[in-house]
């Protein structure tokens, strides 16, 4: 189990994080959080980019900095800025993280294979990357995180410049690595997270707001959520949180902390909570 | 470790980069190398073919044995020589009868054409054969040369080397001048044989004079030497320019396409960086192992009678060892591969802060030029002869290994701290 206790971290004299607290166990972990709340520092302090100023990381009670390369060795990582060599082909990059991932010489070629199969790239193994698309070069970025099978998968923006084929695609692959992985995913995309997160971390004011199953987080605003026609006026403690279109015309979802009687005449439903709305909620204006 | 080695090794040498860096060789050493190797070796160039006919024909040592053997081939070449000189017809017009006469002869001449007064000229051109004429075709003789070069050989060795000679040049690499200036001869003889050399330098002196029976021929043909040292600068010169177009991009890199995080992150973690540094390091290596071959090959069969000749002799002085050119250059090839590899090694370092490529050349390329400047005119220029302009200045001999010792010290230095704080840097971008 990967436990982050109590964990402080400042960049360039501004407070990032204050006093973390969170367990990964197997699963999908989503932080969603709006750009600059944290979540790629956090992301970079499990890969040891980063050393905690307070508190600790630790791998099964053993703090990860001192463990060194045994836990480096558990972790693959696909940063936010996925850093390659653009006259390097797949198949020569995946063979150089897998030297630095120290991955047998004999599994190399057959482990690139399977990775690059199973992101659709094997048909582009041998050009150049960068004659490759955007989502191409970031489904290289998740074959490098994998390549030589991981316990923890970090993945900073992973669907960042993905077509939606492509994003669920990701999704499909996230999906199967949760039954035997700890996978955190760091986005401000919603949609990454809403089907295969097994728990929501989100991180505002320097600390976790929210840690809890997407479910639990969404069932607390259960008949609180409304759609309601654009010209509803907001009471007090009523919040916009976004416009949709409804039947041809524009609507408002609002948060109401009291009930608001639901009438089709004057088009206000109640409507089953997402955890957009969480995320609208906790991170409003 | 070793396949990151491999890996990092490609990322070096890069094919383009490596092609073009032959074009420029080829296209520039290729024509110098030529014209140098035919001033060398040139038909009819009389210092070297004669040098080199001693060489071939006593050996490469002028010592007892060989001056001795010389000594007893003089009156039969004299013979020759001086039949030669009779029949010519010329002769007998300018009063000459055999050498030594051919000798006081050219020396009246030549006095007389340095007077003020051209009438104390003995022969005037007659229209048809004047004495320039007649001398360059008894000078031009092969019994002349023959002869000559082997008297004057013996004659040299017999004047001998005086240990206040070699204390004199000694203590003038020390730069041990007499306390004034205006002195007789004898005056600043006596001065340098009660000079109070330090313990080092009269060492130096006693070796240096335990070595005057065995001088080498460099001092009779010094172009050998001379046109040789212009090569292993040349070779120098792109050594350095090699390695560092080689390998300058390495870290800037890594460090622009964002490539630390994934390097970091990984198993093997920031040791990633001392690979590289490896690499870097053997890259330069093979650059210069390349261009030593390439200099052996190509300018060694030049020079090879003067290899196995002792870089010793009344004017050449080695602040170590009895060394022959051939252990001579192999010195210098060492001392320049030590400072080419930890130059590169340094310009590396310089290179990791930047990413920009761009950038980092603005500070390369004139940190580069520099350091070409001091080191062939500091270090390898008569590098280990008293006469190295480093030497004279410090006065501290042989300090052109203290040179190469200060840079891998500060290089090593640089890159220690430097690594040893990576360990625990943050890499937040």
């Amino acid at each position: 189990m990967l436990t982050v206790e109590h964990v402080g971290k400042e960049l360039s004299g501004k407070l990032i994080l204050h006093d973390v607290n969170l367990e990964f166990e197997r699963g999908v972990y989503g932080l969603l959080a709006p750009n600059g709340a944290g979540k790629t520092t956090l992301i970079k302090l499990l890969a040891t980019l980063l050393t905690p100023d307070a508190g600790a990381i630790r791998w099964d009670g053993e703090d990860i900095v001192g463990m060194g390369e045994r836990y480096r060795s558990l972790i693959g990582y696909l940063p936010q800025d996925f850093g390659y060599y653009p006259n390097h082909s797949p198949r020569r990059f995946l063979k150089y993280i897998a030297t630095l991932q120290g991955v047998p010489r004999d599994e190399i070629a057959p482990r690139i294979d399977e990775l690059l199969a199973m992101v659709h790239l094997s048909d582009q193994a041998d050009r150049k990357m960068r004659t490759l698309s955007g989502g191409m070069i970031r489904r290289v970025g998740i074959a490098q995180a994998l390549i030589h099978r991981p316990r923890i998968l970090l993945l900073d923006e992973p669907t960042a410049g993905l077509d939606p084929k492509e994003r669920v695609r990701f999704r499909n692959i996230v999906h199967n690595l949760a039954a035997d992985h700890i996978v955190v995913i760091a986005t401000h995309i919603v949609s990454d997270l809403e089907t295969i997160a097994d728990r929501i971390v989100m991180l505002g004011d320097a600390t976790v707001r929210e840690a809890d199953e997407p479910a639990a987080i969404c069932e607390r605003l259960e008949g609180r959520i409304y759609e309601v026609p654009s010209g509803y006026v907001l009471h007090d403690g009523q919040l916009k949180l976004s416009e949709i279109q409804r039947g041809g015309e524009t609507a408002k979802r609002i948060y109401s902390p009291d009930p608001i009687p639901e009438s089709a005449d004057r088009g206000i439903e109640s409507v089953h909570p997402g955890l957009e709305d969480a995320f609208l909620l906790t991170y409003r204006d | 470790m070793f396949a990151l080695l491999i890996q990092e090794l490609r990322k070096i040498w890069r094919p383009g980069v490596v092609v073009a860096l032959i074009v420029a060789a080829i296209a520039y050493a290729v024509p110098y190398t030529q014209l140098e190797a035919g001033n060398l070796n040139a038909p009819g160039n009389i210092g070297n073919d004669d040098t080199v006919g001693l060489i071939n024909e006593y050996g490469p040592v002028v010592n007892r044995e060989s001056v001795a053997a010389m000594k007893a081939d003089l009156p039969e070449l004299r013979s020759a020589l001086d039949a030669k000189i009779v029949a010519d017809r010329q002769s007998k017009r300018f009063g000459v009868t055999d050498y030594d006469s051919f000798i006081k002869v050219r020396n009246d001449q030549s006095v007389a054409s340095v007077g003020e007064n051209s009438d104390d000229l003995t022969f005037a051109v007659d229209g048809t054969t004047d004495w320039d004429e007649y001398s360059e075709r008894i000078a031009d003789l092969p019994e002349f040369h023959a002869y000559e070069s082997r008297a004057i050989t013996v004659e040299d060795y017999e004047r001998g080397t005086s240990k206040v000679d070699v204390t004199q040049r000694v203590a003038f690499a020390l730069r041990m001048f007499p306390p004034r200036s205006g002195m007789s001869e004898a005056e600043e003889n006596a001065y340098y044989a009660k000079l109070a050399l330090p313990k080092t330098a009269a060492a130096q002196v006693d070796r240096l004079y335990a070595q005057r029976d065995n001088m080498g021929y460099l001092e009779k043909y010094t172009d050998a030497y001379e046109t040789t040292m212009l090569m292993v600068f040349l070779m120098f010169v792109y050594s350095v320019v090699m390695s560092v177009v080689l390998t300058a991009s390495l870290f800037v890199a890594d460090r622009r396409r964002n490539m630390r995080q994934l390097q970091w992150s990984s198993r093997i973690g920031r040791r990633v960086t001392g690979v590289q540094l490896l690499a870097v390091g053997l890259s330069s290596l093979a650059v210069c192992v390349v261009m030593a071959a390439v200099f052996a090959g190509v300018w060694l069969p030049q020079v090879w009678p003067y290899l196995a000749t002792p870089v010793f002799s009344t004017s050449v002085l080695p602040w170590f060892g009895g060394w022959n050119f051939a252990g001579y250059l192999l010195a210098v090839a060492l001392l320049g591969t030590v400072m080419t590899v930890t130059f590169t090694l340094g310009v590396a370092w310089v290179t990791h802060w930047f990413d920009g490529l761009i950038r980092a050349m603005l500070v390369v390329v004139p940190l580069t030029a520099l350091f070409l400047f001091c080191a062939i005119y500091a270090v390898l220029g008569e590098a280990f002869l008293m006469t190295n302009a480093l030497s004279m200045h410090t006065g501290l001999p042989g300090c052109e290994v203290a040179v190469a010792v200060a840079m891998i010290a500060v290089v090593a230095a640089v890159w220690a701290v430097t690594l040893r704080r990576a360990r625990r840097a943050d890499l937040a971008r």
